[in-house]
């Protein structure tokens, strides 16, 4: 385990150095990485969806049919912002930024929407993202709505929370267009969701 | 479509126990993969977060989005190639069974025939997850898997 400080000796540079390049290979492996391993994830072809239900179908104590996934919220804690610190203090009594996240048979995360200040809701969220409007409601699965994460800047929210926008990146185009079934499926969810 | 599970307790029909349960089933994953993705890295870990400033072209907000983000990256890089679940494995060979065959090719032919059904029927289901409507169109989903799952009880 090292901090900032022992690798900045270690290589005989700055801790700022340190930082700026902590931050550079997160950004990089956000760009280069996110399509493939979280945006793929996402049972567009009729094949992958069919795989993903019958987990489910017949998994020991599930039994539902036609389920995708499970979904959640989850609070990542922040310490307490100096602006409008009352939004982010969540139920739980702390500060946090909310996401909401659908999770995979393997347990792997295959979207994720979120960045909103923790002290709004799960529903929140599913109420500007593009989950909700364009796959939920059984309109044709493959619609690529995986930009949620980097735009939330849009819709209601809860009085004064602020939400966090990370500028949209350019996508690669969809390889799953030719799959234009109607398919009613489903997601696991808790008490906070409709 | 979200099922919602309702808090178990007094009053609950068995019924609703039961899907409660079923559901309950399904739904742990979502909690394993976050208790994962967190004990993985511990930053996220608790109440307290760690401190980043504004800088670097991103504000504080946008680095505790894109650090969770790669987080959850590197999460199922992990899992998708270390390959640490060893229930995958048991649940496949699980898969065998001929009772299991024929449960699979009637979700085969369920599945079909709720395709063609939606396909028939238009899409009048709200575009709010807030609104009373949305609540009331998940109720009744969910009243409709209890009864699926209340029937084919053995």
């Amino acid at each position: 385990m090292d901090t900032t400080h022992s690798i900045a000796s270690k290589f005989d540079i700055g801790e700022a150095t340190v930082d700026s390049a902590y931050w550079t290979v997160l950004a990089a492996i956000d760009k280069t990485l996110y399509d493939e391993y979280i945006d793929r994830l996402w049972p567009f072809s009729s094949a992958a969806r069919d795989e993903a239900a019958q987990f489910f179908y017949t998994r020991k104590g599930c039994g539902i049919d036609n389920v995708l996934g499970s979904i959640d919220g989850v609070h990542i804690p922040i310490t307490a912002p100096a602006e409008h610190a009352d939004d982010y203090y969540n139920f739980k009594k702390w500060h946090s930024i909310l996401f909401l996240h659908c999770v995979d048979s393997r347990r792997r995360h295959m979207y994720i929407a979120g960045g909103v200040a923790g002290a709004s809701g799960d529903t929140t969220i599913l109420s500007v993202c593009k989950l909700w409007k364009k796959i939920a409601w059984m309109i044709p699965a493959p619609v690529r709505a995986m930009e949620d994460n980097n735009m939330m800047g849009a819709g209601r929210v809860k009085r004064h929370a602020r939400l966090c926008i990370i500028p949209p990146r350019t996508r690669i185009p969809t390889l799953h267009t030719s799959s234009h079934i109607f398919f009613q499926f489903r997601l696991l969810g808790d008490g906070g969701l409709p | 479509m979200t099922i919602v599970e309702r808090g178990a307790g007094a009053g609950l029909s068995d019924k609703w126990t039961y899907y409660n349960l079923h559901l309950s089933n399904g739904r742990v994953l979502v909690e394993q993969a976050f208790g994962i993705s967190k004990q993985r890295w511990r930053v996220f870990l608790g109440k307290t977060g760690v401190t980043y400033r504004d800088g670097f072209g991103m504000t504080r907000d946008q680095k505790y989005i894109l650090a969770w983000r790669v987080a959850c990256i590197l999460h199922n890089v992990a899992v998708t190639h270390l390959s640490m679940d060893h229930d995958d494995q048991e649940f496949e060979d699980e898969l065998q069974t001929d009772a299991e065959r024929v449960r699979l090719e009637e979700l085969a032919e369920r599945m079909a025939q709720r395709a063609s059904e939606v396909a028939s029927a238009p899409n009048k289901f709200p575009t709010d997850p807030t609104t009373a409507s949305a609540l009331e169109a998940g109720k009744v989903r969910r009243e409709e898997v209890c009864e699926a799952l209340w029937g084919a009880r053995s």
